[in-house]
């Protein structure tokens, strides 16, 4: 086998491979169960109201959701 | 588990996760509760004319103590105060102005009114609930510049301690106020209309958009739908859009559409029609519905001339709609 055939080779292996990689997190992100979200550091979010100098008050018109 | 909330102020419902934001970003879940991150802290204090609200049939040539806080539950793509309105408020300078204070800043400035504008005070509703019941009892008018995008619960709340309102009436259409403010038209034709009959004064806003809202059709369509609804006192302002935020593509209004348009309006019983941001227009003045003599002539902001005593037309005695003194509402 010459030695640009076995590059050529090697390149379509190491794409098939990336390609394989994407299709597969694609497949998961489709089937992750719905309780999978976003996280949000809540602390974080705290302290960089605090850091504003805001200071949150309870607001009006809201309602608990069961 | 953390709990989730609901936010009822307007007809977006954010549903809220512990940590997250409402849409208008300055309402947010913490500690399962939902709080305002606003409450005393305006980005915006000035001292307006309160011709500049527009507000013409108000205590012409007085000052309004003018507040206004970041945020917004509309997303207009014309936005003049996108600086603001489209900002959460740790992006933006803040004054530390509870509400007594604001009150003690209008008195010492002479004003006679607190504003409440410029983003939108649907969204620091707790503020400007507890601001204008002090205002009120200083005898001081409260009066709210909105896009009117708020249930119904907390607007008859409101309404007690509100005088007068200027409400933008963008588009008559659900398709305009989806493509242009990502929000929904109902909403606010039923504030105009429950304010209306909660004794709030209410002149309207339209922003003319070249290409947008600018047919014939559809400015009739709305100035039959005002005179239907509201009656035909009810002041419609229509504003000159000049480009802004997400529009900067588009020319500002030509001078000849706000004339179709104001012209347009009293072809359909509009009896009090006006053109904003096009100063020495004939559209700046007031005239009088019955012997369509001139009442009040503006330039700009400014009052040159007013004819009006005691409410009513000093020729014929036509009693014009407004609050032409801080005792009377009419």
């Amino acid at each position: 086998m010459k030695k640009s055939e076995k590059y050529i080779i090697i390149l379509i292996g190491v794409a098939t491979v990336i390609v394989m990689g994407v299709i597969y997190e694609n497949t998961l992100s489709v089937l992750r169960p719905p309780s999978a979200k976003i996280m949000i550091d809540v602390e974080k979010v705290k302290k960089e109201i605090r850091q504003a100098g805001l200071a949150p008050q309870e607001g009006m018109h809201w309602k608990e959701l069961p | 588990m953390a709990k989730v909330v609901e936010c009822q102020l307007c007809k977006r419902k954010c549903r809220l996760r512990e940590g997250e934001r409402g849409d208008c970003r300055v309402r947010l879940n913490l500690d399962g509760k939902l709080q305002t991150l606003v409450y005393g802290k305006p980005c915006s204090v000035h001292i307006d004319p309160i011709e500049k609200k527009p507000l013409f049939h108000v205590l012409p040539a007085t000052g309004s103590f003018s507040i206004a806080t970041a945020g917004c539950n509309l997303h207009c793509k014309f936005c003049q105060n996108w600086q603001i309105s489209q900002r959460a408020p740790e992006e933006t300078e803040n004054y530390d102005l509870p509400p007594e204070r604001v009150v003690e800043q209008a008195i010492k400035n002479r004003c006679q009114s607190i504003a409440y504008t410029y983003s939108d005070p649907i969204i620091f509703y707790e503020y400007m609930l507890d601001t204008a019941k002090l205002a009120k009892q200083h005898k001081l008018l409260n009066l709210m510049i909105t896009a009117g995008y708020i249930e119904q619960k907390p607007l008859l709340e409101l309404c007690p301690y509100i005088d007068a309102a200027n409400v933008d009436l963008k588009g008559i259409t659900e398709e305009y106020y989806q493509k242009m403010c990502s929000a929904e038209l109902q909403p606010v034709l039923d504030c105009n209309i429950t304010m209306r009959k909660q004794g709030v004064w209410v002149e309207l806003t339209n922003l003319v958009v070249p290409t947008w809202n600018d047919k014939e059709e559809d400015i009739r369509k709305l100035c039959r739908w005002v005179v239907n609804n509201l009656g035909p006192d009810v002041p419609l302002h229509f504003s000159r859009f000049w480009p802004q935020h997400q529009l900067k593509n588009l020319p500002p209004t030509p001078i000849g559409t706000l004339t179709m348009a104001w012209e347009i309006a009293r072809q359909e019983g509009i009896h009090y029609t006006y053109v904003g941001n096009v100063p020495g227009h004939d559209g700046n003045n007031t005239f009088c519905p019955t012997d369509k003599k001139l009442l009040i002539r503006r330039i700009g902001y400014s009052i040159l001339e007013n004819n009006i005593v005691d409410g009513r037309c000093k020729f014929c005695q036509t009693k014009i709609p407004g609050i032409w003194k801080i005792e009377n509402r009419g």
